[in-house]
């Protein structure tokens, strides 16, 4: 029986832009199998990228096309290991530019591209959203035209692809703006994925991530193989919330697939309630 | 059981099948054979006697005959030696299609009434064809290859059999006329003639033969609507073509298509990006009109030259005919291989030129139901288009395999406008060669390119630093990125990365570290010249 979720993928293949429901990737069974279409999903947390990847995996995998605005730090093998299908997404890194360019860096080069001034308004592409703080060099005019820019990328993406995800330089949107895009993600029946918490769009699901340590990781020896990573689902649209802890990448070692050293002492380890991430690390370190 | 449709044309074909044997320059009765990727091509009369076949293993052809000469294949020689022919066959029809070279085919009625029938057109052609291949010639003989034969009869795949039956009897080979003559011929055959001469799929036709359907015959006499229900479109035009009807007349086309389209760069350009684009302009304007005459391009020969006059051209093929954004991926690629095979070119770029070589009917695609091209990837391409035309054509990106061992090296963002969307095989392909010193495990979600800046301090707050010998100062107790600090709960390191040392202005020299913050983020860093950077992180 547990094949036959797989295969109904497969012979679905291409259809899924005629379904409701949506499945989601294979991280998120056992918090969010499936959302209905035109559904808002916030990722947030410690591994908010993560997060967004596995949802768009699940569509993806049954032929959707993924399209990404404003996450130019995306890692492309991660989200082909997540199960995105990487021949099916497509990426807009800057806002249709009004002035500045940025000359494209030269991945070689580190220390002449480390040294050179970025332009305010482009340097905090690359913050991941759990750190972004808006920088403080940007006026807020430079603000406001940019997130019109960005609207318009994100109503041609949600136009066009079955899953769009608003990266971090997308933050910025105003909020009658998003409304507008989000009316739009319900009637053609989008998956909307912000990455990191989007105060302007008005998320149906929350997806909370907290990172309670890697394994394989020691004081100065080692190599991260996996991390064990605190699932919460919630939100509006969540009629029972969830949290599960998953070991992730799935690792085929007996040692390492032990559960968190917190839920050990436990003779059944229950999902929930999770143990505080700074305690855990506290007993672990 | 109707037969739709125009009466099927009379066509007449000319074939050498062992052409490239002549090409070698074999001499009556020496063995040669033909190679292609070890695999067997083309052998001469004396090597097949000796039972070498095509497709053959190298090996196994020169157990057969451990005598024979084994020559390259060497298509772009082919073509050229074929040349003669052709011109000396289009002095007798005026409109001919050469299929590859040592197969061409011709429409047949004119030329046949000129000529006072088609078996006296048909000698005086296998004259003329020997004659032209002895006069000048590439050196080789026709008897090498076993001869030259001229089938006539309707359609192309039984005028093609005819032809093939026609080289071994040195006679030409005229079918009688009349469907019904022409179905009673085919009858007999077995079903393998339909993928070695029709053009049919491998699979399908010894699917045909697992399911008993051993002759032509036997499939012709099944109802044309029961075959396409259970086999669909290609099994349906294996029916025709066992049935003695062609999917379509020959794709006459005259022989100099004489569609070439090129631009020249006022200066020379030394960034292949910019050479990609303007192709990308040539190229819509070529496709779009030849679809505008229902016709697609399925050879291209494309030509990039440069300031100094170094040239590099190449042949690309693409039987389904390429789209504007095939041919672009094409030049992209052979300007890339062009670059990547050494100091080629010593200046910019200043012409490109696009050739059709080969142009057919278009017939048009069908999104497919299982698989294949559906209406989400119609819908996506038309939204690539549109973001294309918001944003800039170099700002829509799409995911490339690159090569490289750091993490952003591995997969790299590529201009949606020069990509095929429709087909990533290529461009998502495994790449070359292994990068021993690749940094294993999950890779990271976010990757900081440029890498940018932090610090990272030991438990006394003094910078950790990596000597020479690649031992840490001391064990990284906290680090500091944006301005803020944060503690560091596990971490591992360094791993030495010393790469291109042989080349100064690419030579890099670091050492990598994986580190844990406080709130479980993994950053990957890296201390090079005493200066941290954070290379990618695992958010």
């Amino acid at each position: 029986m547990t094949a036959l979720p797989a295969l109904q993928a497969a012979l679905t293949g291409g259809a899924a832009a005629r379904q409701r429901i949506v499945p989601m990737g294979p991280l998120l069974a056992g918090v969010l199998p499936s959302v209905a279409r035109g559904t808002t999903i916030s990722c947030e947390g410690a591994a908010p990228v993560a997060a967004a990847l596995a949802v768009a995996a699940g569509p993806s995998r049954s032929g959707a096309w993924v399209g990404v605005a404003g996450q130019a730090s995306l890692g492309l093998q991660a989200a082909a290991e997540a199960g995105v299908a990487l021949e099916r997404l497509v990426a807009v890194h800057r806002p249709p530019a009004v002035a500045v360019h940025r000359p494209p860096a030269v991945a070689t080069d580190v220390t002449a591209t480390g040294h050179r001034a970025h332009p305010a308004h482009l340097a905090h592409l690359a913050h991941p959203a759990h750190l972004a703080t808006r920088p403080a060099a940007t006026s807020d005019s430079d603000l406001r035209g940019e997130a019109e820019r960005w609207a318009e990328v994100l109503a041609v993406m949600v136009d066009g692809f079955d899953v769009v995800l608003a990266g971090s330089a997308t933050r910025a949107l105003r909020p009658a703006a998003a409304r507008r895009l989000q009316a739009r993600v319900q009637s053609r029946g989008v998956v909307l994925v912000t990455i990191g918490a989007h105060p302007a769009f008005a998320a149906d699901v929350r997806l909370d991530t907290t990172v309670l340590g890697w394994v394989g990781l020691g004081e100065g020896h080692g190599l991260a193989l996996a991390r064990h990573l605190d699932l919460h689902a919630h939100g509006r649209r969540v009629p029972r919330p969830r949290r599960q802890t998953v070991l992730t990448p799935q690792l085929q070692l007996a040692w390492a697939s032990q559960p968190w050293p917190a839920q050990q002492a436990e003779p059944e380890p229950a999902p929930e309630p999770a143990p505080e991430p700074a305690a855990v690390l506290a007993s672990a370190g | 059981m109707s037969v739709s449709g125009a009466p099927i044309a009379r066509v007449g074909v000319l074939c050498c099948p062992n052409w490239p044997v002549v090409v070698a320059g074999a001499t009556a009765g020496e063995a040669v054979i033909v190679l292609r990727a070890n695999r067997v091509v083309a052998v001469s009369v004396a090597a097949g006697d000796q039972g070498v076949t095509i497709g053959m293993r190298r090996r196994q052809a020169q157990a057969c005959s451990p005598g024979a000469r084994l020559v390259a294949a060497d298509p772009d020689g082919e073509a050229r030696a074929f040349e003669p022919l052709v011109r000396a066959v289009a002095t007798m029809v005026p409109r001919l299609e050469v299929t590859e070279p040592g197969l061409l085919g011709f429409l047949a009625r004119g030329p046949a009434r000129y000529f006072g029938g088609e078996t006296a057109m048909a000698t005086r052609m296998i004259e003329l064809a020997r004659r032209a291949v002895g006069a000048p010639g590439p050196g080789g003989s026709l008897d090498a290859a076993g001869g030259v034969g001229v089938g006539i009869g309707h359609g192309r795949f039984a005028a093609g059999i005819a032809a093939r039956r026609s080289v071994r009897t040195g006679a030409p080979v005229v079918l009688d006329e009349g469907i019904e003559a022409t179905r009673r011929f085919l009858a007999d055959l077995p079903i393998a003639a339909l993928s070695s001469i029709g053009g049919v799929p491998v699979e399908l036709v010894e699917l045909f033969a697992r399911l008993g359907l051993r002759r032509l015959g036997q499939l012709a006499d099944l109802d044309e609507r029961d075959v396409l229900a259970r086999f669909a479109e290609p099994g349906r035009s294996a029916h025709r073509l066992a049935r003695g009807l062609d999917e379509r007349p020959a794709d006459v086309t005259d022989p100099p298509v004489g569609r070439a389209v090129q631009h020249e760069f006022p200066e020379p350009v030394h960034h292949s990006d910019i050479v990609v684009f303007q192709a990308r302009r040539v190229a819509e304007a070529l496709i779009d009109g030849l679809a505008g005459e229902g016709r697609t391009c399925t050879r291209l020969d494309v030509l990039v030259e440069t300031e100094h006059g170094e040239r590099s051209r190449r042949v690309w093929c693409r039987p389904d005919g390429l789209s504007a954004a095939a041919v672009v991926e094409r030049v992209r690629w052979q300007l890339d291989g062009w670059a990547a095979s050494g100091p080629a070119s010593t200046g910019g770029i200043t012409r490109v030129r696009l050739d059709p070589v080969e142009v057919r009917a278009a017939t048009g695609t069908q999104p497919g139901m299982w698989g294949g091209r559906t209406h989400a990837d119609e819908w996506a391409g038309r939204a690539v288009h549109r973001l294309v035309a918001v944003v800039g054509e170099t700002e829509v990106h799409v995911p490339a395999r690159g090569a490289g061992r750091l993490p952003g090296e591995v997969l790299t963002w590529v201009p949606a406008a020069t990509a095929d969307l429709t087909d990533a095989t290529e461009r998502l392909r495994s790449p070359a060669g292994p990068w021993p010193g690749r940094v294993s495990g999950p890779p990271p979600t976010v990757i900081h390119d440029p890498p940018r800046p932090m610090v990272v301090h030991d438990a006394d707050n003094q910078p950790v630093g990596v000597d020479g010998r690649g031992a840490v100062s001391a064990a990284p107790a906290g680090m500091l990125i944006d301005g803020r600090r944060r503690s560091v709960t596990q971490w591992a390191g360094p791993w030495p990365v010393e790469q291109r040392w042989w080349d100064p202005t690419m030579a890099r020299r670091l050492a990598r570290f994986q580190l844990v913050a406080d709130d479980g983020r993994l950053i990957e860093a890296a201390v090079e010249h005493r200066r941290w950077w954070m290379l990618a992180e695992h958010g």
